[in-house]
């Protein structure tokens, strides 16, 4: 009988649900894309719901439960932190306490209720409790291809630990080292990500894509007064300058002081500061993950690494990694924030019962190319069509590849709807926006008339993978977009840069041969596509063949603030609100200039936050 | 009313309590230690620390 494991992460930000099946993950999907509620924390009903049925099992075919954090030890540190701040923390202990004093110290009896539901009939299996950065480290090693590794976990903080070491054997996990709370490399890149006008958990992406436009002269003022780091890695933050112990913001005086002057406001103008402090904090943190990551290698002898965690997500100090930290292999787990955490936890749960760990013998990981999540037939993307009389072609999916391929040589932007959606923050080509690369005016055009955000978040390509070294200095493949490598030199232009141009302006100076992809600083953050993505791979094949050029501008299909379309409802709704010209669904191909007019009752971005 | 009975403790048991475990020792190990080799606590029986 089939053992399964069902992982859960909720109640902070980025609630999931993941089944494992005998050890094997069989279905995983963030709360956020049935809720439509973006990093939504809430007790992820939709993702169970979702995974139970991909299995076609009930509730009580599960044989565990594992949630991803232990909430009494997490408990243990927010009293901590309180009587460490005070008294200086009031509001904090004011807003925060009766919560912690009710139901999110009991966070796996909170589970245990929502599964069992209105008057708790349902029979529930056991919830076990993993720790937070087991988890994450669970999610990294035992997904990973690999027989053995060090696994590096590095995020905000979960219970004590903000970073954690590890050696993953077989089906064991040994924990080697921590750092603890409030030390934090997370907190620090968060503090930096609100100090600049960008929303904590949600805007550190953007802060990365920003650093390329700065210099980092604020780097040697971070490394004296901020953080104290030691030739292994290990750290400590200054809290004096910290605001994250005491209230509800991360900076204030102490930054402010340091930086010369108060934080740019949400949505202010972005000025040389705001550059120059992205680059600053992404250089220190970079520096800090490359000795880590040394200190991971040495202390374990393994020369490849896993990576999980939040600050996993930050692709170039990823890059970095490959070219400084002496590794031969970087595998990273691509849902490496806290819903991979659900994953990590069942993972965990499933190997301690004796499920048997076979990818790594087959020589792949055990994601799937993280397409963990719901897929629509042509059959109900047809009834929906249908059922709402939506013009369409239906050519079938080769027809519709061939078809994409020639729009997008003529300058179309695609939104593309094909097969599982995937799990974790990245579209890697079943919820994707696709658009030519070689175009000069595309970023902009897709950044501010289809994403409607902005201008200077870059955009990341895919490549096919037999392709990638004649496009892209890679040192390994990059098949969850998690890795940024130069562009290769044969498709560099000449950087002109005329004299007096900086920031924002760089954007308009071509770089490469597909600028739409390439950033300011020749990098880009890319996909190599393999048989996983076996229908991006053929579109790329198509494109190929019709252009020269095996690469793709390749977005998540959504607009700011809003989370990833995961239905063919929200991707037609996606395709009406955008300019996005040819809506790809599995093997139907519908054109806008054929759509009846787009109406709704409301202004559809009134329903939906900035991020 | 909860707000007032928070507060209250806050500053007749939290704090006291907070200041006297920073006298003994900070739970959150805040200072600097420019003369230590490193901030890891490596874990018993893991056999990181002894490399």
């Amino acid at each position: 009988m089939t053992q399964l494991v069902l992982g859960l992460s909720a109640f902070y930000h980025d609630s999931a649900a993941a089944l494992v099946a005998d050890g094997v993950p069989v279905a995983a999907a963030q709360e956020e894309r049935f809720s439509r509620r973006r990093h939504d924390p809430s007790f992820p009903r939709g993702a169970v719901g979702y995974c139970l049925r991909e299995a076609g099992a009930e509730l009580g075919d599960v044989s565990a439960i594992a949630y991803y954090e232990d909430p009494a030890l997490k408990f243990r540190r927010v009293i901590a932190t309180y009587a460490g701040a005070a008294p200086h923390g009031l509001t904090s202990f004011v807003e925060g306490l009766p919560a912690w004093l009710g139901w999110k110290r009991s966070a796996t009896r909170a589970v245990r209720e929502h599964l069992a539901g209105p008057g708790g009939r349902a029979v529930v299996p056991e919830v076990v409790a993993r720790r937070h950065h087991e988890s994450h480290a669970a999610s990294a090693f035992f997904a990973s291809p690999y027989p053995s590794a060090a696994v590096l976990c590095v995020d905000g903080v979960g219970e004590w630990a903000t970073t954690t070491l590890w050696q993953g054997v077989g089906t064991r996990l040994r924990y080697l080292a921590e750092l603890r709370f409030p030390h934090s490399l997370g907190l620090l890149y968060s503090a930096f990500t609100y100090f600049c006008g960008f929303k904590v958990d949600s805007g550190e992406y953007k802060l990365m894509g920003l650093a390329p436009y700065g210099t980092p002269r604020f780097a040697p003022l971070i490394k004296e007064r901020l953080i104290d780091v030691k030739p292994d890695g290990s750290f400590r933050l200054d809290l004096r300058r910290f605001e994250f112990l005491r209230g509800r913001v991360m900076t204030g005086a102490g930054f402010e002081q340091l930086f010369g002057g108060p934080r740019r406001q949400p949505e202010g103008p972005l000025t040389e500061r705001e550059f120059d402090l992205a680059a600053s904090v992404q250089q220190v943190t970079e520096e800090v993950m490359v000795k880590l990551a040394r200190t991971a290698r040495r202390l374990t002898g393994e020369p490849r690494l896993c990576l999980a965690g939040g600050v996993a997500l930050n692709c170039v100090a990823n890059g970095r990694l490959l070219e400084d930290a002496g590794l031969t292999e970087l595998w990273v787990q691509p849902a490496a924030g806290d819903a991979g955490g659900a994953l990590g936890a069942a993972l965990a749960e499933a190997y301690e019962r004796g499920a048997p760990r076979a990818h790594p013998a087959a020589g792949h990981d055990a994601m799937a190319g993280a397409l963990l999540g719901p897929e629509y037939s042509d059959d109900e993307i047809g009834a929906y069509l249908d059922a709402r009389g939506i013009p369409y072609e239906r050519p079938g999916f080769e027809g519709v590849a061939r078809r994409v391929a020639g729009a997008l040589a003529d300058g179309a932007i695609v939104g593309w709807f094909q097969g599982r959606m995937e799990f974790g923050p990245r579209a890697l080509g079943a919820r994707s926006i696709l658009a030519d690369p070689r175009d000069p005016g595309m970023q902009s055009a897709l950044n501010l008339r289809t994403k409607f955000r902005e201008s200077f978040r870059p955009f990341a390509p895919a490549v096919l993978a037999e392709d990638a070294k004649d496009w892209f200095a890679l040192r390994q493949e990059s098949p969850y977009m998690l890795i940024v490598g130069k562009v290769a030199e044969a498709q560099r232009l000449a950087a002109d840069v005329p004299g007096g141009v900086s920031g924002l302006d760089l954007l308009h100076v071509p770089r490469s041969t597909v600028p739409a992809v390439t950033h300011v600083d020749g990098s880009a953050r890319v996909q190599t596509v393999d048989g996983r993505h076996p229908r991006l791979r053929r579109l790329l094949l198509a494109f190929k063949e019709r252009t020269g050029c095996p690469v793709l501008v390749n977005t998540s299909f959504n607009v700011r603030g809003e989370p990833i379309v995961n239905t063919p409802g929200e991707a037609y709704a996606c395709f009406m609100r955008t300019n996005i010209d040819l809506l790809a669904l599995g093997g139907f191909l519908l054109r806008k200039q054929e759509q009846p007019p787009w109406q709704e009752e409301r202004d559809w971005r009134a329903g939906i936050p900035m991020d | 009313m909860r707000t007032f009975l928070l507060t209250a403790v806050y500053y007749l048991a939290v704090t006291p309590w907070g200041w006297c475990r920073r006298r003994v020792r900070d739970p959150l190990a805040r200072r600097w230690q420019p003369r230590a080799e490193t901030y890891w606590h490596f874990v018993p029986g893991g056999g990181a620390g002894e490399r």
